[in-house]
């Protein structure tokens, strides 16, 4: 019995439960259109799901970010490995990663706009932009936390730099990796909305904002949360892969 | 055993630097320079050793003494600050595959991302032997340190000893001309020490590899080597005295004779660090000498007695 009661506590459903009502007595002050009840968002929910408009916003959304969050999978983490190892890369590259990543990516929104067009490629430009910081830098703490004995073991075992590289400073940083990677994954999702908000005609970020348009703030409700549905299994998807597939790299999970 | 210097150390001292100049790589990652210290004092100075093919060589000394880093310029780890250290007639000037190191820390050397059998292949995949022959090496070498069935296993499947045992049979694979082991038995519980320290012997006789063996276990560097160097205290520490163990393996601790050169050997070792303390301190009384260098004994006597 004890251990059912610490499972729900656990799992969290009492916290959401709690939500759910304060969220319920608190619309009960407001017009709908200011501040939508649960009910009152479920039913705009069913209705952009059985009209198919949230469908559609979900999968172009989910495909800008999977796009763009891998392109900054596939600059990020070598660029960080090789900050991380090489002393002479970190020189040159630092200043201009604690530069910019204290801009915001819709601080740039306007600049891509214009140098990019309007088209997809300035949105995916603009997701890879805010979830490359994260992975940088947490792959660039991943290569500081490697023990410099596992370096002089590969090296007395014959590996050359190249090597000890390649089989000591990439699977000694997985898990940071793996770190950097969950993080980039929030900020593109974060940032999609910046990035539809402005130049799309469709995606979850346009439901957002173009619902204040027409009074449905049912439907920025059910955006709201869709995003936030969306993070969560998507984390959650990505920790359970990680811990199934590089449990011996470190990652605990 | 063949009479051929092995290993040649001339002169060797050691001063660390006071600033890290390695450029090119960062701080604290690469095999060769993670040593920073900021003593401008010598740490070793003038050590002279010559170790021959297929011996079994001992550094034995108090902790701090220096030993280990010898040791470590002895594996490239660390660059010397005047002298020279041949192996086999030619300069050594950074790590390389013909001296193996054993680290006393075998969960920061060993990969825990590769199975038992891959971390003993490591040597033989990075010089780009097949795979069949990897694999044949490693089984051999896997057979060898008694971890025959335990090919599969990951680093956070084995215990203490049995990780020590893959850096053993990892090194071997690689087939280097010196095994270099920095206490390597040293966190062990005393059964697991002794089982190992018997299978080193065995290892030995059956690779005739020349090992260099560092340790501050009294008792075990009279079990294991052949010749010991016992070393004085930092600063200015160097060899002081070398001892050949007179008897034959194995040996057995409890035999009288084994205990009396315990005996002689730890004598030895604590007048080498009361002449060094002596040595530093100047005008001390005798009496506070003797104190201190019983206090960087007990270490080592703890265990040898």
């Amino acid at each position: 019995m004890k251990n059912i009661t610490r499972k729900i506590i656990k799992s969290g459903i009492i916290s959401w439960a709690v939500l759910f009502v304060i969220w319920g007595i608190v619309s009960l002050f407001y017009a709908e259109s200011f501040f939508p009840s649960p009910v009152e968002t479920f039913v705009g929910f069913k209705e952009i799901v059985l009209n198919g408009k949230l469908w559609e916003d979900i999968s172009i959304s989910v495909q800008r970010v999977l796009l763009g969050w891998s392109r900054a999978l596939l600059i990020g983490i070598p660029v960080g490995l090789l900050i991380g190892r090489f002393r002479i890369v970190n020189w040159f590259i630092e200043p201009f990663i604690n530069f910019f990543r204290f801009v915001p990516a819709i601080g740039f929104l306007t600049l891509f706009l214009m140098w990019f067009g309007v088209g997809e490629e300035s949105k995916l430009i603009l997701i890879t932009y805010a979830s490359i910081f994260p992975i940088i830098i947490n792959t660039i703490a991943g290569v500081n936390t490697i023990n410099p004995v596992k370096y002089q073991a590969a090296e007395s075992l014959g590996a050359n730099r190249f090597q000890s590289f390649i089989t000591v400073t990439v699977p000694g940083a997985v898990p940071s990796i793996l770190t950097g990677a969950r993080l980039g994954l929030s900020t593109a999702i974060i940032s999609i909305v910046g990035a539809e908000m402005l130049a799309a005609n469709s995606g979850l970020g346009y439901l957002v904002y173009t619902s204040r348009l027409y009074y449905r703030t049912d439907w920025i409700f059910v955006g709201i949360v869709t995003l936030g549905v969306l993070g969560f299994f998507a984390d959650k998807f990505l920790r359970f892969v990680a811990k199934k597939s590089l449990k011996h790299y470190g990652v605990t999970g | 055993m063949s009479n051929n210097t092995k290993i040649k150390i001339e002169h060797i001292s050691k001063k660390y630097d006071v600033e890290n100049k390695a450029l090119l790589f960062t701080k604290g990652n690469s095999a060769h320079d993670n040593f920073v210290g900021h003593e401008t004092d010598y740490v070793l100075k003038d050590v002279n050793l010559e170790i021959q093919e297929g011996e079994f060589h001992i550094f034995l000394g108090a902790s701090g003494c220096g030993k280990t880093t010898l040791l470590n310029i002895v594996a490239g780890f660390l660059n010397k600050t005047e002298g020279s250290v041949k192996l086999d007639g030619k300069e050594i000037s950074g790590p390389g595959s013909e001296r193996g190191v054993v680290f006393q820390n075998a969960d920061s050397a060993i990969f825990p991302w590769l199975t038992v059998q891959k971390n003993v292949e490591y040597g033989l995949r990075m010089r780009g032997v097949k795979k069949d022959e990897r694999k044949k090496i490693a089984l051999d070498a896997i057979e060898l340190v008694g971890l025959k069935g335990h090919e599969y296993k990951y680093s956070d499947e084995l215990s203490g000893g049995m990780k020590q045992r893959v850096q053993i049979a990892r090194s071997i694979a690689a087939n280097p001309e010196v095994l270099i082991m920095d206490e390597p038995f040293g966190a062990l519980d005393a059964q697991t020490r002794r089982t190992l320290q018997d299978e080193l012997i065995n290892i030995w006789k059956k690779t005739g590899k020349t090992i260099l063996f560092v340790t501050h276990d009294i008792a075990e560097a009279v079990y294991l080597g052949e010749n010991i160097s016992i070393f004085s205290v930092a600063p200015d520490a160097s060899i002081v005295d070398k001892i050949t163990v007179p008897y034959k393996y194995p040996r057995d601790v409890n035999d009288q004779r084994v205990g009396e050169f315990i005996k002689y050997t730890t004598e030895q070792l604590e007048n080498a660090i009361r002449a060094s303390k002596a040595k530093h301190t100047g005008l001390q009384t005798a009496d506070n000498e003797g104190e201190s260098a019983g206090n960087e004994l007990a270490e080592a006597k703890s265990v040898a007695v």
